[in-house]
């Protein structure tokens, strides 16, 4: 079902990190810059974070709630373990992206489809901060206020457009807090990220375990 | 006409026919040529087309070793999927495949939901079932987000597109890995799985192939850092390996018999000229029979050629008994009284041989006709290039040399020692009795066509290697629906399908791949939407059922509308074309007059039982290709050895009539029978089985047994006459012997099967020739008519 799963994709959301943890940059004043905020996410080092995802189907009276573990490393390496209520994973490595759930597993190829580059390969466009990929991608409308932004990405790609209305990206300083992505058949699902540290500080982060598909041991 | 003249007219007529032969030349390869039936023709075509046109030219690469080898395996897919002689590759279950399967199919899913839609639909929409299909769809969409599952589960809450992928992945060329890769079983080799788009016999295009894929291997090899080991299933492989050793072989065995046979004839005649002229009777009469045929509306046949060339062979003896006579000629002559002197032993030898060649065109197989045909044209434009042509060739005075005279001394010997010690005869004729007796219940046919050739060895040990990594459906076993169009094709399909799954599920084949997989007859399709839409309160009950495992009412109203206005119509033939399931229709072949459903089979078990099951099938076979290409070579083999059998009938009757004496008759056909019977009854005893090329080859031993005969015959009563006969059927027999030993010593089966049959038969047919004369003496002296 390689291209079902290249035409969908649900938002992320990274919210800050503990001020012990990752230190944050001086934030310009009156508000933060997409410019600024894209420098910043560049100069970041890989990082490991908690989230917590609701997903509100319209064919299901009450949203799904899951919760995991995202590791990611620049330039482009994507780890997502879903640990509850259901073990799954989606590694993004290269061009490559790699998918196990309780149905069974399966790959297919970010460069192959412009649904699966737009949707998936989004993630690693927007950590590594490359603004001009995002900007060829989406119509961006970036506000901010003080400390706290909030990135509106609406899909440049018709296909895209029938799969996705919108993705509402919300942060503070040079972090992601929340990602909501919105579908055009009235699906949403919202992921809020929290304890995010720098993978070189997760102790037995070991990269080549943590982002090959067939990883099954227990999460550093 | 002077000499001078005829040498002009010859060179002239050599140079005209083969001007003539190349431009007009054209081969027909089709094994059809040696089918009788044209019923069994049409299926053996079939066949033919699916084993030989597609399943040869599929090619498997197997990559293992080091780590990165389903990248290697990628790469080199993307190398080969631009290289002109690759007609499609694959390397996996990829995003092409992948978006034009939904883009055919989930439109259409109700349409090709069940087999047996009356019975099967209305229980999808049991209470049980239902809930069993809504706990599945919730494990869908509770696990991995981005498999897009909420994206068609307002659409699809009965998983039927899952069901046809389920179906479709079924008949996949391998298993694939995690990263869509297809794998070995043990995921220790990453599989690349190829069609060509050449014949996989034609070296001329497969060695550059075989070349540009080794050399992308190597550099892929080294810039993934080495390790790598590649290794290839295919039959454009083994076979350029094999011609490469068939080529060494032919160059070995033409070696060793230009060696021998220039020997021979330095040896005996003391130049090479008498070598030229010899060789220019069988030529010159290949070359008319060929020139005819080719003038002919049929295509000539690759085999009709290969044997003619053979069968002509026997028309050597014509010039040797020339030259020999002239040279050990009694008294001063001239070429042309020698010619006189000799001309009706040749003209007799040469009709009966091509009245024995011409029984060939009584046989119900085209080929064997149109090889009876070539034969009888040629031989008697060998014989009139003997009597005509030759002398114009020969100097004006041959001395014997001193070979001649030490064989025709010899021979006198030879001859007065059998007079002497007439035992000696009785004896022969025993041994040969025992040998017949013994040896021809005991013979051996082979007609499996694999024992025809030896495949190199180190390529076949390799591609079974592959082949087991893969365990495909290439096993040239497979069922056939012959109908006139592509609807009534699928509906004959759906019957044999359900059956051979009832034959799966009994244990008598391993495995079904069958387009049935992909595409049903559209009545078949509309009835599935017309059970759907039998179903009383269908919306009702999916909503009941979903509801109490947390699916909001109403969720699925788009399903229940899709079935009421569909958006797609059924899925026809044409859906497939240009899209990147077009492959699917390789399983849907136009005929002549039609179009044959066909379904691969794998591991075969039980072929009585399957058959047995598509018995009431009209127009539905089971097709085992080697078993047909055996029964083909059988019935050729068979007929063959027929017409042997009736050719010696017709020689023995012309020898009969011109005789006008039975034992003469029978003494001229003597040495054909010894050499045939007694080559069938030595391998008989010996344990050496008999193939249709060995069959063949019999005619070539029935041809020089004839001639031998009808020479030891007519040399009784002359002077000098037997001596003259025999030494000229030594020399005869050696040349044939070390021409045909020489295929002997081949390695592949087909020139050694022609080597042996041939030198075997001939040697007996001439250790007959001093008996026949011993005895056709005897006779003439009981008579009193010897001079």
């Amino acid at each position: 079902m390689g291209f079902v799963a290249a035409i969908f994709v649900t938002g992320w959301a990274i919210e800050s990190p503990a001020e012990d943890t990752i230190q944050p940059a001086a934030s310009p004043t009156p508000g933060v810059q997409l410019e600024w905020l894209m420098d910043r996410l560049a100069s970041r080092p890989g990082m490991r974070v908690a989230f917590r995802e609701s997903r509100h189907l319209a064919v299901l009276s009450d949203p799904i709630h899951s919760e995991g573990l995202m590791f990611f490393s620049p330039p482009g390496d994507l780890a997502r373990y879903t640990l509850r209520p259901v073990r799954s994973s989606v590694i993004v490595r290269g061009d490559r992206v790699f998918l196990e759930d309780a149905t069974g597993s399966q790959s297919f190829d970010l460069a192959s489809s412009d649904v699966a580059r737009g949707l998936v390969g989004i993630f690693g466009v927007l950590l590594r901060g490359d603004l001009a990929e995002l900007r060829r991608r989406y119509v961006l409308d970036f506000r901010g206020s003080g400390d706290s932004w909030a990135l509106e990405l609406r899909p440049r790609s018709r296909t895209l457009q029938h799969i996705i209305e919108r993705i509402e990206v919300k942060g503070r300083g040079a972090e992601l807090t929340r990602m909501a992505t919105f579908e055009a058949n009235g699906d949403r699902t919202v992921l809020v990220f929290e304890d995010a540290i720098p993978l070189s500080e997760v102790e037995g982060a070991d990269r080549n375990r943590i982002f090959h598909p067939d990883f099954t041991g227990s999460l550093p | 006409m002077s000499p001078s003249t005829i040498r002009r007219i010859v060179f002239c007529f050599f140079a005209v026919l083969c001007a003539y032969s190349l431009v007009r030349f054209e081969l027909n390869h089709g094994l059809t040529h040696f089918i009788p039936s044209e019923h069994e023709a049409e299926l053996v075509e079939l066949s033919l087309e699916l084993v030989q046109s597609r399943l040869s030219r599929r090619m498997v690469l197997s990559v293992g070793g080091a780590p990165h080898r389903d990248k290697v395996a990628h790469a080199l897919g993307g190398y080969l999927a631009s290289h002109p002689e690759v007609a499609w590759v694959e390397t996996g279950f990829h995003e092409d495949r992948a978006r034009a399967f939904f883009e055919i199919y989930f439109d259409r899913r109700f349409y090709l939901a069940s087999d047996d839609p009356s019975r099967e639909i209305p229980k999808f929409f049991e209470t049980d079932e239902l809930l069993r299909a809504a706990d599945q769809l919730k494990t869908r969409l509770v696990g991995s987000p981005i498999r897009g599952a909420s994206q068609t589960a307002s659409e699809d809450p009965l998983g039927l597109f899952e069901r046809i992928l389920d179906r479709v992945r079924q008949v996949q060329l391998a298993p694939t890995g995690k990263n869509g890769n297809f794998a070995s079983d043990d995921g220790e080799h990453a599989l690349v799985f190829l069609e060509l788009t050449s014949s996989p016999f034609d070296s001329e295009r497969q060695k550059p192939l075989l070349h540009d894929l080794q050399v992308e291997f190597d550099r892929l090899d080294a810039l993934y850092g080495g390790g790598f080991v590649l290794e290839q299933s295919g039959v454009n492989r083994i076979s350029v390996a094999t011609e490469r050793s068939v080529r060494s072989d032919i160059f070995f065995v033409s070696t060793v018999s230009i060696i021998f046979v220039c020997g021979l004839f330095l040896l005996v005649y003391g130049s090479f000229r008498q070598l030229a002229i010899v060789a220019m009777v069988p030529a010159a009469g290949f070359l008319s029979a060929l020139a005819i045929a080719l003038s002919l509306p049929d295509t000539l046949h690759g085999i009709t050629l290969a044997f003619g060339f053979v069968l002509l062979g026997v028309t050597i003896d014509y010039p040797i008994h020339l030259l020999n006579h002239h040279a050990l000629r009694s008294a001063q002559r001239s070429v042309t009284a020698t010619v006189r002197r000799i001309q009706p032993s040749l003209v007799l030898s040469a009709a009966t041989t091509t009245l024995a060649f011409l029984s060939l065109a009584l046989s119900e197989f085209p080929g064997l006709r149109e090889m009876g045909i070539f034969a009888a044209i040629g031989v008697p434009v060998a014989l009139g290039f003997t009597l005509y042509a030759v002398p114009a060739f020969l100097p004006v005075e041959i001395t014997p040399s001193a070979a001649q005279e030490v064989l025709a001394r010899t021979f006198v010997r030879i001859v007065e020692g059998l007079e002497a010690h007439r035992g000696l005869l009785v004896g022969a004729g025993v041994v040969l009795c025992l040998v017949l007796v013994l040896g021809l219940p005991q013979l051996r046919w082979a007609d499996d066509p694999s024992n025809l050739m030896n495949p190199d060895p180190t390529a076949f040990a390799e591609s079974e290697r592959v082949r087991e990594r893969v365990g495909g459906f290439d096993s040239g076993q497979f069922a056939v629906g012959l109908a006139p169009n592509p609807q009534a094709a699928l509906s004959l399909n759906e019957e044999i399908h359900a059956r051979l799954e009832e034959a799966r599920l009994a244990g008598e084949v391993g495995g079904v791949n069958s387009i049935h997989a992909f595409l049903w007859s559209e009545e078949r399709q509309l009835e599935n939407l017309a059970a759907f839409r039998q179903v009383d309160q269908r919306d009702t009950r999916i909503d009941s059922a979903f509801q109490s495992r947390g699916f909001r009412p109403g969720a699925f109203d788009a399903f229940g509308n899709d079935i009421d206005t569909p958006s797609r119509e059924p899925l026809r033939v044409e859906d497939f074309e240009n899209s990147s399931l077009a492959r699917v229709l390789d399983l849907l072949v136009e005929m002549e007059d039609g179009f044959a459903v066909v379904t691969h089979l794998q591991e075969v078990s039980s072929p009585g039982s399957v058959r047995a099951r598509l018995s009431d099938l009209e127009n539905a076979y089971l097709i085992d290709h080697e078993k047909i290409v055996a029964d083909v070579y059988r019935g050729y083999r068979e007929s063959t050895t027929w017409m042997v059998g009736l050719g010696s009938a017709v020689a023995f009757c012309v020898l009969g009539v011109r005789y006008r004496n039975p034992l003469r008759g029978l003494l001229a056909v003597l040495p054909a029978a010894v050499g045939t019977l007694g080559v069938l009854g030595l391998f008989g005893l010996s344990g050496h089985p008999v193939n249709v090329i060995g069959a063949v080859s019999l005619l070539v031993v029935l041809g020089m047994g004839v001639d031998y005969g009808i020479f030891c015959v007519d040399s009784v009563g002359k002077t000098g006459g037997a001596v003259s006969a025999l030494s000229s059927l030594v020399i005869s027999w050696l040349t044939s012997v070390f021409v045909f030993g020489a295929l002997a010593l081949s390695g592949q089966p087909a020139l050694q099967s022609i080597g042996l049959t041939a030198s075997v038969g001939i040697s007996l047919s001439l250790l007959a020739a001093p008996c026949v004369v011993v005895i056709a003496r005897s006779s003439l002296r009981a008579s009193g008519e010897e001079r």
